[in-house]
């Protein structure tokens, strides 16, 4: 019962808490519904990070519990109604310190592992 | 703040549950629908691009399904619990009323727990916790003089009237007296005249009208800050001159009782104990006073002290100065001193200031003290002790019998939430199936836990309702049993909200208490098998080594019901010895002959005699009495036998000085001539009081034999009591010590409490001692009436012809020495009874428990016992397998038992008399009570088992 829409290669599960980060960082792109926000992780990281679908809609409901996105309804390309998720202006600051965080921490691993 | 955010998020969304729930079905289809179009794009057909795009949304969401997914965003959407608590209700009544039988027992047990449980915290709380019903209460002190033991609560007026300086510290220090019965006469307008019939209360015996008086200053009700419901307090200026102003203000109570509620009653008069007084004012509901337990019917200013013959103690540290009335005495100490704080001041500060006049009262007391008293008065100082709670009388008495019925009760509780833990167990199981397909379809645990969590809170719930509808009556009751007079303790102990959350705090323990575990046993279901049982039973058990398949909630059920063994064990036990200790305080020899022994409380104080006028009137009853047929001998004494009070006097002997720190303190009762021979004391040397024994005549004392070896010990030694006859003693200062001479020496008796050990006393005859005797004892021919009362004939003779000598004399109950022994026990007895009925409640509690679970275990095994049986195992085999289950549960109760006794028992102790906490009979008889009817009842499933026809049980699924 495992995710048959891709191919079969190896892809790397994102990392327990990274995925709201993730999120927040596409949206920061401009608004997007859930099924483009996880087609576009896809896209950007080059089909090396698969998103889990049954985590994303969680993850969105708790960004929005936080004040971070908000969504509103809207026409997609294929002119259907679509929730459409964007950054609020705390969702940026979130982002912003939470990039500096991630920049810090994976400069401190890639040196750990580096050295 | 972010997650108080998410949490008004949360709550908003409940309003819009259904319109969120669209949008949730919306977004979600949206998404499959896309992942579905791309998939057909790569190829797949549109049935299997649907199902692969499902599968994807639900991929390592909760439940691996896209409904729970939607499950689980609605409720973190939400407040799931308050959401789902409507539902859950609605499913938890239904279960209810599907099992009736279950539903009574859990409800009746349960508002029995919570009932009791609140009946006794709300006496506990009444009189050990609650602040009184005044402003600002933790801002109360109470006054009190250091001493060589506990300090000394008693003031001189004079001494009030120093300390009410204290201003700056104290926004008014109040004076008041303990709490009196008095006469009460209604000097009333015709509108208010006594019932039709009564007539005047002097003709007819029976009807003397009494109230409760008490004392206290002009300030004390402003400066406690209460209200009135009509009229107005007595002023400052009103208690200032003694005996000037005859008013009185009346409780709530009083009011309603006594007067209907008559507003004109303000302005009226009432007769208290002789003195006309003008009600003033009605003080507002629920107050009661500065006293805990006592409930005052009418207040007076403390200056009409001897204006209505108030009838408390005098305490006296120095002697009396001539001309001076009691309030200018600064030795005669008789009021009990509080005051308030100022806000913002200290208890250290405002002690130090009312110590600065504390000093002056010392100085004003020394000039007068003797050389003894000086030295006291060097080392005295004022002591503050917080009074928010009041002061009481039985806090000190009441306190360890109430924890401990609390403890019990508690305990009951406990057994019972066993029971109902074991019946929710067993329905647990039966529901396994029913849990492991919800839990299959993608219910959450959790969501489960809520729902068996919300059936047993509710039941606890309503029972707990229950039980708090019938607190207020087992309160009641309560106060009744453990009264010493024919009244109940005036407690308040009506509903209030901290009886509510206590009630509901029991409620919610209880239901959580026996809800959890079957509840977390229910929901922890291993999917597989729980869906194949019934099948694989006979396997299982075969598998088990042919063992008795026990699951998890038999292991569970089996500790529940040997804890309930052991609790009911220590209950028993406790029981025991409580039942015990009673028996050996009625068995024990007061000392005094009880058959045929009948007392009266008399009040000669109201007369207003002087001291000549009622050593004679005592003659004159004593006489008269004594002619009536079937009266041996009838006599006066200051105390009654038993009553738990006593009055002690400092014995001086000549040429010997006491030690510092000893106590020379002695019993003194004030006796008419023929009193030993009338409450059956023998004289054991010496003669008794005679006529000759007057008033200018030698003075003559007759001590026990306590007294004889406390004193003389070189003389007493050995029983030879007769060698101390001829000595000589006084009370008081030095110079009386060779005021009495002993002229006879009597047995000694239990004559404060039965508890105690004979105190050393003295008996002195009244005509050389004058002074109020109130108790009168008369002895009958032929022992007392049935069931402890006194002949009905000779309660109407003796009321007669004390009218007949002084037609002033207010008489008040006629009972029999038995009738007084038993209220002198009413507590322990009160203790006994209802520990005993807890015991015995805990013992077939825990056998109800035992009994249902070798039932149902019974039941449970039916394939394995027709199985042993179809294989030729004989009936006395399968009985054996059976006991032998039951026989190792109560070994471990019992074990349990007596370890939680060894280790709890001792704090008893106080409360137990003749016989130690370990008592090894009692011990012994309740753990044989325990195990015969556990056995018992353990035997009846296991004749079940026994009976069980082998081809009906295979076929049993």
């Amino acid at each position: 019962m495992r995710d048959e829409s891709g191919s079969d290669e190896a892809k790397s599960e994102l990392l327990q808490g990274t995925l709201d980060l993730v999120v927040l960082r596409v949206l920061a792109l401009g608004p997007m519904h859930g099924y483009g926000i996880a087609q576009r992780i896809q896209q950007i990281s080059r089909d090396v990070l698969r998103v889990n679908q049954g985590s994303l809609y969680p993850a969105l409901l708790r960004l929005e519990q936080q004040g971070w996105i908000t969504s509103e309804w809207g026409t997609s390309d294929n002119n259907r109604r679509a929730r459409f998720y964007s950054l609020t202006r705390a969702g940026r600051r979130q982002l912003a310190a939470e990039t500096e965080r991630w920049a810090r921490f994976s400069e401190a691993i890639g040196r750990l592992l580096m050295a | 703040m972010r997650s108080l955010r998410s949490w008004v998020v949360r709550l908003l969304s409940l309003f819009r549950k259904r319109q969120l729930d669209q949008r949730l079905d919306e977004e979600l289809r949206f998404h499959l629908e896309m992942q579905a179009r791309e998939n057909e794009a790569r190829g797949m057909s549109p049935a299997a691009a649907r199902r692969a795009a499902r599968a994807a949304l639900a991929a390592d969401g909760p439940g691996w399904s896209v409904e729970s997914l939607k499950e689980d965003l609605r409720e973190r959407r939400g407040v799931p619990a308050l959401e789902t608590l409507g539902q859950d209700l609605r499913y938890a009544l239904r279960m209810m009323r599907k099992s009736p039988v279950f539903t009574a027992v859990a409800l009746l047990s349960l508002a029995f727990g919570v009932g009791t449980n609140c009946a006794i915290f709300s006496v506990v709380d009444a009189l050990l916790l609650k602040t009184l019903p005044v402003n600002d209460s933790e801002r109360l002190v109470v006054l009190k003089k250091s001493a060589r033991g506990e300090p000394q609560p008693l003031f001189s007026y004079s001494a009030w009237r120093l300390l009410q300086q204290a201003v700056p510290v104290c926004s008014g220090v109040m004076a008041m007296t303990a709490d009196f019965t008095a006469v009460v006469r209604p000097l009333a307008p015709a509108a208010q005249a006594t019932p039709a019939g009564a007539g005047d209360a002097r003709g007819s015996s029976d009807a003397i009208e009494t109230a409760n008086a008490q004392l206290v200053s002009g300030n004390f009700f402003p400066a406690l800050g209460a209200g009135m419901a009509a009229g107005r307090w007595f002023t400052a200026e009103e208690d200032a001159v003694p005996g000037g102003h005859a008013v009185a203000v009346i409780s709530y109570g009083y009011w309603q009782r006594r007067f209907g509620r008559d507003p004109g009653v303000v302005g009226r008069a009432l007769v208290v104990n002789g003195l006309p007084v003008t009600v003033v004012g009605v003080a507002r509901h629920g107050f009661h006073g500065a006293i805990a337990d006592a409930a005052p019917d009418i207040f007076l200013p403390v200056t009409l002290r001897e204006a209505v013959k108030f009838q408390g103690g005098i305490e006296s540290d120095g002697p009396d100065l001539p001309g001076l009335s009691i309030f200018e005495q600064v030795h005669q100490h008789w009021l009990v001193l509080l005051a308030r704080r100022q806000p913002g001041v200290s208890v250290a500060r405002a002690s130090a200031a009312l110590n600065v006049l504390f000093q002056r009262d010392k100085e004003a007391r020394f000039a007068s003290a003797g050389p003894l008293g000086r030295q006291e008065l060097m080392s005295q100082t004022l002591v503050l002790e917080p009074a928010a709670r009041g002061l009481s009388h039985g806090r000190g008495s009441l306190t360890q019998p109430l924890l401990l019925l609390m403890a019990v009760a508690g305990l009951v509780l406990l057994i019972a939430c066993g029971n109902l833990a074991n019946l929710l167990l067993a329905r647990a199981d039966r529901r396994r199936k029913e849990m492991a397909l919800r839990l299959g379809i993608g219910a959450g645990r959790g969501r489960l836990l809520r729902q068996l969590l919300t059936e047993s809170l509710l039941l606890a719930g309503l029972g707990g309702a229950l039980g708090v509808a019938c607190a207020g009556w087992g309160s009641r009751l309560l106060l009744g049993l453990a009264s010493r007079t024919d009244e109940p303790i005036p407690l308040d102990v009506d509903l209030d909200w901290r009886k509510l959350a206590f009630a509901l705090g029991v409620a919610l323990a209880t239901g959580i208490g026996f809800g959890l575990a079957p509840a977390l046993q229910a929901t922890r279901v291993d999917l597989a098998s729980s869906l194949k049982e019934g099948a694989g039973a006979i396997g299982a058990g075969a598998g088990a080594g042919g063992g008795s398949r026990r699951g998890a909630g038999g292991r569970l059920g089996r500790a529940l019901v040997a804890g309930q063994i052991g609790l009911s064990l220590l209950l028993l036990i406790g029981a025991g010895l409580l039942v015990r200790s009673l028996q050996n305080l009625m068995g024990v020899d007061s000392g005094v002959a009880r058959d045929g022994l009948v007392l009266a409380w008399v009040n000669p104080r109201l007369l207003g005699y002087d001291d000549d006028r009622l050593v004679a009137l005592y003659t004159r009853l004593v006489e008269r009495l004594e002619t009536l047929p079937g009266v041996r001998s009838a006599s006066l004494c200051n105390e009654r036998l038993l009553s738990g009070s006593s009055w002690d006097e400092n014995v001086v002997l000549p040429g010997y000085t006491p030690r510092p720190d000893e106590d020379t303190d002695t019993e003194l009762r004030v006796v008419t001539p023929r009193y030993f021979e009338t409450v059956g004391l023998p004289l054991v040397a010496g003669r008794a009081f005679g006529p000759r024994d007057r008033q200018g005549a030698p003075k003559v004392a007759i001590v026990d034999e306590a007294m004889a070896r406390r004193f003389w010990p070189h003389l007493a030694a050995g029983g030879a009591a007769a060698r101390v006859l001829g000595q000589r003693f006084g009370f008081g200062p030095p110079g009386n010590s060779r005021n009495l001479e002993i002229v006879g020496v009597v047995r000694n008796a239990r004559a404060i409490r039965l508890r105690a050990e004979p105190a050393p006393t003295a008996y002195l005859p009244v005509a050389q001692r004058p002074g109020v005797l109130r108790d009168l004892e008369v002895r009958v021919a032929g022992g007392g009436g049935a069931a402890g009362q006194p002949p009905a004939g000779l309660v109407a003779s003796l009321r007669q012809a004390i009218a007949e000598v002084e037609p002033k004399l207010p008489v008040f109950s006629v009972i029999t020495m038995d009738e007084q022994i038993a209220r002198s026990l009413a507590r322990e007895r009160a203790v006994a009874r209802l520990t005993a009925f807890f015991g015995l409640l805990a013992l077939s509690l825990a056998a109800i428990g035992l009994y249902g679970v070798m039932s149902y275990s019974v039941a449970r095994r039916t394939n394995e016992i027709g199985l042993r049986m179809a294989l030729g195992a004989p009936r006395g085999q399968v009985v054996g397998l059976v006991m032998r289950d039951t026989v190792l549960l109560i070994a471990a109760g019992v074990a349990a038992g007596l370890a939680a006794a060894s280790a709890t028992l001792r704090l008893a102790a106080s409360q137990l008399f003749g016989l130690s906490a370990y008592d090894p009979e009692t011990l012994a008889a309740a753990t044989l009570a325990l195990v015969a009817v556990a056995l018992a009842a353990g035997f009846l499933p296991a004749r079940r088992a026994a009976d069980t026809d082998p081809m009906v049980a295979l076929r049993h699924d």
